[in-house]
């Protein structure tokens, strides 16, 4: 039997649009933040997992910390897909015996610095040929969405309102919530449906926002945190997948574009290690980058059928009193756009109780880091 | 995918005015875009086919902001289906009612000299 593993802190900077310091000190300070959190020292800390789009240094961050050894260090890659990743890497580090207690973190001053919207970014060389797409007139993420989510809409005979559900949920869950970008500031049907088109059939609200910030989250085992004054949540299973003809940040080239096969086998993969598909879940947190991408990702996941998504999110059911509450921080679209660690953080806080918007009785969250690249998933539950 | 020479082959036929997909030479498997094997047989083997740019919209975007340096109005994208069964992206230039698009049929029309090297028209234009 491997030995059980556990997220056992989360910490986080403000979210901004101009942090007005470096993505070193960003990631520092959410470290700090996540050790006190747990209740761990920083010299309890022997491993480090980042993303290789992540441009700080870990020898740097450990210096700053005074970490005294560093046993492990790994980078995932492909973005956003990596999120959960991370967590999933430093589980497996940490039951190969390499390494104790882990800090898994993602650093970003994706507002003030880069935009990763702007059609400007060079994507790290794992992206592929961005030819296929930039010399095609699709220069952004946006863009490229764009050509699937209108694929969904004339597929099932949808309104181009249709994924206006999603935008209006996470922002109602971020209007309670004080680390969010937009708390205290509804989204009114109207606002969302006069916001300017970005690449039609998306709406500026359909996208993500883009943030400065960070996110750190604790790995460890179960043994040591059982010791620790607050809960962890425990790794039930993780998984990472890619698809078979996968380039960037589209699938236009599978038979059918609306099929995810990198989501739907990371599903396979969680029911294999944990026996629990992501609906047996009492809460899930999605890669909210753009608002279509939720519908496919809620489909491809079993959450509700093919076709079905908008209308399941249209009737509430992602609510804190619906079926299956969603990125209850407000997620990427109302919280801070991370790469998926704050979707991770929540789940954390879900599992203890102490999220801004409790779902109550919680025994299980499934995140998915689907963002439409090669992704990974987690399946947490109480330990 | 990565940058290699293979993709290199495709932009070499494009100034050429030719549209080319690859064809497996053991199993026949019409592919875009380029790569060096055969995600269906796995041979490394194949030839350069030219597309007649002939197809159907399969689906569309509207690009708004931020524009590609060049233009400075929204121009919509297509991703076609030629007859030859692959997919190509191209610039739409038509004036089909968008709700219309998708299913309708196009041509392609190569401008190696412009920004964006491929556009698709309404078939009979």
């Amino acid at each position: 039997m491997a030995q059980d593993v556990v997220i056992a802190g989360v910490g986080t900077t403000d979210f901004s649009k101009n942090s007005k310091r470096s993505e070193h000190q960003l990631a520092v300070e959410a470290i700090v933040a996540c050790l006190d959190d747990a209740g761990i020292g920083a010299s309890e800390i022997d491993g480090m997992i980042t993303f290789t789009m992540d441009e700080t240094s870990e020898v740097d961050i450990r210096r700053e910390l005074g970490c005294e050894s560093l046993h492990h260090f790994s980078r995932v890659p492909f973005g956003g897909g990596g999120g959960c990743a991370t967590v999933g890497h430093a589980a497996m580090a940490i039951r190969a015996g390499v390494a104790h207690s882990v800090v898994v973190y993602r650093a970003l001053n994706t507002a003030s610095r880069v935009r990763f919207g702007s059609g400007q970014l060079t994507p790290p060389p794992e992206s592929g040929d961005q030819r296929w797409f930039t010399n095609f007139g699709l220069a952004t993420p946006a863009a490229r969405v764009g050509i699937t989510a209108r694929r969904y809409l004339e597929t099932y005979g949808l309104d181009d309102d249709a994924y206006a559900p999603f935008a209006l949920t996470a922002r109602a869950y971020a209007v309670t919530n004080p680390a969010a970008y937009y708390y205290n500031r509804p989204l009114s049907r109207d606002e969302y449906l006069s916001s300017p088109w970005i690449s039609r059939p998306l709406r500026r609200f359909d996208c993500c926002q883009e943030s400065d910030g960070a996110v750190a989250l604790l790995v460890t085992t179960a043994e040591r945190a059982r010791d620790l004054r607050k809960k962890s949540a425990k790794i039930l299973a993780s998984a990472q997948n890619a698809g078979l003809e996968q380039i960037g940040l589209a699938q236009y080239w599978c038979e059918d574009i609306l099929k995810l096969p990198e989501v739907s086998g990371l599903k396979e993969q969680l029911r294999k290690q944990c026996g629990m598909a992501p609906r047996d879940a009492d809460a899930a947190m999605l890669y909210d980058h753009f608002t279509p991408l939720v519908a496919l990702q809620l489909e491809q996941l079993g959450f509700c059928q093919d076709g079905e998504a908008t209308e399941f999110a249209a009737r509430g059911h992602l609510g804190v009193d619906g079926s299956m509450p969603m990125n209850t921080h407000g997620g990427h679209l109302g919280e801070a756009y991370l790469h998926g660690m704050t979707h991770i953080g929540e789940a954390l806080r879900q599992l203890r109780g102490e999220a801004v918007n409790q779902v109550s009785d919680v025994s299980a969250v499934f995140v998915a880091s689907a963002a439409s690249t090669p992704g990974s998933a987690l399946m947490l539950g109480q330990l | 995918m990565s940058i290699n020479d293979d993709s290199d082959l495709f932009w070499a036929g494009l100034n050429e005015g030719r549209l080319l997909f690859q064809t497996c030479r053991a199993c026949g498997a019409h592919r875009f875009p380029f790569r060096m094997s055969c995600s269906r047989c796995g041979s490394f083997e194949k030839d350069l086919t030219e597309s007649k740019g002939c197809g159907f919209v399969y689906s569309y975007t509207v690009v708004e902001r931020p524009l590609l340096p060049g233009f400075d109005e929204p121009y919509t994208v297509v991703l076609v289906e030629v007859d030859e069964g692959v997919r190509y992206l191209g610039l739409y230039a038509g004036d089909v009612d968008p709700s219309q698009l998708i299913g309708s049929r196009v041509r392609a029309r190569l401008n190696p000299d412009q920004r964006v090297p491929v556009s698709f028209a309404p078939e009979g234009n």
